[in-house]
């Protein structure tokens, strides 16, 4: 018979497994284009393991939200994967990851029905990844266990940095490609 | 013109990366399993809920003491039961 603590145990591993499997997804997606990850492969690689982190995400999370709801200490509800922010305590840390949760959901089922989208409107869904990591990285910060030990802590925000430097690299790299469309006005003294 | 020699990535298997891929993702839960497992409890966690009703901790119990007086009445009063637990604190000795 599974314990109390067993299920506590898992709900812990599975919840930080998973942020590390969104973490690989998300830096592999943001570094497709910018070329960040050149050092380590060719994009065909990059985007192999961004494929492949995003399928890992779903049983690991699975499982973090069946452990939750038969936690009888988190007192999760089949209702709060719904709607957010109902749980009787920690109600903005655990909201948060419920709506990351749907936004990778949604992101997810987007890209599996990507030939019935047009390439702007999947596009346009997939960059809700960005706002699903954060909800996710803020959610394991606020409501993760673990994270309230200093090591973890540090680890996950210098993570987080690299994360944001290759995002900042994707946007500029893309503004470089981008031709431009306004004339310069230079001030002649 | 030549322009400078591209760099050979450093892993050029996606096999190799997708198993990287997967180690990594593995061992954070592998890890976090052993850690979490030597680690219940963690009083600085930022989340404390409440406990449920039956893993409150127990209220002691109190004992009814019986007692015969020499008129042949029996007294009831509460009391409470010696403890088996060490204390906690220490009295100093000089």
């Amino acid at each position: 018979m599974i314990t109390a603590e067993t299920i506590w145990v898992i709900a812990r591993a599975t919840g930080t497994a998973a942020l590390v499997a969104l973490v690989l997804s998300v830096l592999s997606g943001a570094a497709l284009r910018s070329g960040a990850l050149g050092w380590l492969s060719h994009n065909r690689g990059v985007r192999a393991v961004h494929d492949l982190t995003s399928v890992l995400w779903i049983p690991l999370m699975l499982a973090h939200i069946v452990a939750l709801l038969l936690d009888p200490y988190a007192k999760v509800g089949l209702a709060d994967l719904i709607i957010p922010f109902q749980v009787p305590y920690g109600r903005l840390a655990i909201g948060l990851g419920t709506i990351s949760t749907q936004l990778i959901a949604v992101v997810l089922l987007t890209t599996w029905l990507r030939s019935r989208r047009t390439q702007a409107g999947w596009l346009a869904v997939h960059r809700l990844s960005y706002v699903a990591f954060v909800g996710a990285f803020a959610h394991g910060i606020m409501a993760g266990t673990d994270f309230a030990q200093p090591m973890l802590a540090a680890l996950a925000w210098v993570t987080a940095a690299v994360l944001g430097l290759v995002a900042f690299r994707r946007v500029t790299a893309a503004r470089g490609r981008q031709p431009a469309t306004r004339s310069r006005t230079v001030a002649i003294p | 013109m030549v322009g400078s020699p591209r760099r050979r990535p450093l892993i050029s298997s996606v096999t190799v990366l997708r198993l990287l891929a997967t180690g990594v993702t593995a061992l954070s839960l592998g890890g976090m399993t052993v850690y979490a497992s030597g680690h219940l409890y963690n009083t600085s966690a930022p989340l404390q809920p409440v406990a449920p009703q039956a893993a409150t901790a127990p209220v002691p119990a109190t004992v009814t003491t019986t007692t015969r007086s020499g008129t042949g009445r029996i007294q009831l009063s509460p009391g409470v039961p010696t403890t088996t637990v060490q204390p906690v604190t220490k009295t100093h000795r000089s």
